[in-house]
């Protein structure tokens, strides 16, 4: 019945347009931007503008590159990213451990204060930690900003950690604690290799979110030089009117790691994201 | 007897110094600025000046100030806008994605893109496309013959609240449809065509079979996802900054204009403080309900 249902021809063709609006929808804006970027800048203000480019061009990369601050951004937001991901990771580990595979007192405590945290958004949090950040002498700096950026990367690795750990059967680490290991050995030769894929996930999810992180890295910075691509990009835009080429370019940039990474691991990261909100 | 005491204390030694880095970012990044928040909330605090305890005089301010109360308008009908339609339009793209047809992971991941963009990155796309000059939109618009005037897509009130809806829900809108096509998968197949050996329609099946399966799915997608819409500084940011005339801020971007463009941290906060208690209850419910799905109690 179902399948008579769905060989009609009504079916089939709703169902192609409902997947093209849907695309459509999509991959449009995406679409755009990089076919903005690949234009000439007479093109770019061109009426009416052109669904693909005439004359296809490097040229505002070339600008982003040679002319503009962005290389200098660029690193920043690697170095912050690189430096978020590997301070999330490893804190995350050490206590999904310590929560997964330990008893003690204020246990449920700690993993409610875990969940709340991850669930606090920046917007409520960015007037005070700017104070923090002040306070510490960190703020316009990138250790500042890698300070800023574990708020939200610790909890959510620690709680998708949690989730992974859990799904390690205990027996594995009891073996080894049988033969002598401490519980710091048992962590790293026993459990690390075992929940690897785990551990990769979580990464990639730190990096792009710090990579990807904008509001924090406006506040907390003001010198070009601890400026990161988000930030940076909005200079770029405040700063002239007229460089919409430049700017579209910079974002097809900014866009790259991040969908290399989506694109390389997409399956896990949609179950990693759906199973850390639910399971 | 107090061997094993000491063998148990040494045993919480060992973990809260497995806890120790995780518990100093909570305390020091996290619950201290936020308890400092609060209190800069009731300050004349400025940068660079500590200012004093004024009482609720900031908040007192925000009661008597239009553009306060504009903004609390615009967040709350933003957020309940934007989470209607992502909902909706969630369900349906997730059914689409959950049928069977040649191709569909690959569709699937394609959907999902706008969710790899960065937020910034898709915010200046879509300002690019609302440019009122050379935007594609308009041109589109236009050159169909649809309008007769180009849309004054982020420079007329009205009119940019709907541009801010349309940017926000094209980057919330794959989480939905993760959220729901993960929830729609795991539904038994022998559900469906039992009812629809029963003669149930599409339409009933979905409305007795999908959403009373994926209910707990629905909650936790709408709270999480309502948590990030009323927090989407920088859609607002780049797209009007708030303007024209103060009439698109939302709380975030309000509470950035008070606090550090014009350096009144206290009545920044205080903006900020003031819908905190509704913050707090949804985080404290949501996260009763994800440490019970986990299992983590």
């Amino acid at each position: 019945m179902i399948v008579g249902r769905r060989s009609r021809p009504l079916y089939r063709v709703g169902l192609v347009l409902a997947i093209a609006v849907l695309l459509i929808w999509s991959l449009a804006p995406i679409y755009w931007i990089l076919v903005t970027s690949l234009k000439t800048e007479k093109e770019i203000y061109a009426y009416p503008p052109t669904a693909w480019p005439e004359t296809f061009t490097l040229m505002q990369y070339g600008i982003v590159f040679g002319r503009t601050r962005f290389p200098l951004f660029l690193r920043n937001s690697m170095m912050v990213a690189i430096g978020t991901t590997i301070a999330a990771v490893v804190i995350g580990t050490l206590a999904a451990y310590a929560i997964t595979r330990m008893r003690f007192v204020g246990r449920a405590i700690v993993a409610r204060a875990i969940v709340a945290a991850y669930l606090l958004p920046p917007a409520l949090l960015f007037i005070p930690l700017f104070l923090v950040l002040q306070q510490f002498g960190v703020i316009d700096s990138l250790t500042g900003l890698v300070l800023a950026y574990l708020t939200f990367t610790v909890p959510f690795c620690t709680w998708m950690l949690i989730g992974y750990l859990r799904t390690v059967p205990t027996d594995l680490d009891e073996a080894a604690r049988i033969d002598g290991a401490n519980r710091m050995q048992v962590l790293i030769h026993v459990l690390v290799p075992v929940a690897a894929p785990g551990l990769v996930v979580v990464a990639l999810f730190a990096f792009t979110q710090a990579w990807n992180e904008f509001l924090y890295a406006l506040i907390f910075t003001y010198s070009e030089a601890a400026r990161t691509i988000t930030s940076g990009l909005v200079g770029m835009m405040m700063g002239d009117v007229f460089i919409w080429g430049q700017v579209m370019a910079a974002c097809a940039i900014a866009i790259a790691p991040v969908l290399v990474i989506y694109l390389a691991a997409q399956k896990y990261l949609v179950e990693g994201l759906t199973a850390g909100s639910v399971k | 007897m107090n061997r094993v005491r000491a063998a148990v204390r040494r045993w919480q030694l060992e973990a809260y110094g497995f806890l120790l880095p995780l518990l100093l970012v909570l305390i020091l990044l996290a619950a201290y600025p936020l308890v400092d928040g609060v209190w800069t909330s009731f300050t004349s605090r400025a940068v660079a000046k500590p200012g004093q305890f004024i009482g609720f005089a900031n908040f007192a301010r925000l009661m008597d100030d239009p553009v306060y109360w504009m903004a609390l308008r615009n967040s709350v009908v933003l957020t309940v806008g934007i989470v209607a339609a992502k909902l909706v339009a969630g369900l349906a793209a997730a059914v689409l994605l959950t049928q069977p047809f040649p191709g569909r992971n690959f569709i699937r991941a394609l959907a999902f893109l706008p969710w790899a963009v960065p937020g910034l990155v898709a915010v200046l796309g879509w300002r690019w496309m609302f440019d009122d000059q050379a935007g594609v939109l308009n041109a589109l618009l236009l050159g169909s013959g649809l309008v007769s005037f180009p849309v004054d897509w982020l420079s007329d009130p009205e009119v940019a609240l709907w541009s801010i809806a349309i940017a926000a829900a094209w980057q919330g809108l794959p989480f939905f449809i993760m959220m729901f096509v993960g929830g729609m998968m795991t539904i038994p197949p022998e559900l469906y065509e039992a009812a629809a050996i029963d003669g149930a329609g599409a339409w009933s099946r979905f409305r007795t079979i999908t959403i009373p399966s994926i209910l707990d799915v629905i909650a936790i997608t709408v709270m999480l996802s309502s948590i990030w819409t009323f927090n989407s500084f920088h859609t607002v940011y780049v797209l009007t900054g708030g303007g024209p005339a103060n009439r698109t801020h939302i709380l975030p971007t309000l509470a950035y204009q008070y606090g550090l463009q014009r350096n009144e941290l206290g009545q920044g906060a205080a903006v900020l403080v003031s819908v905190m208690p509704i913050f707090i209850g949804i985080i404290v419910l949501l996260t009763r309900r994800m440490l019970r799905e986990k299992g983590v109690r």
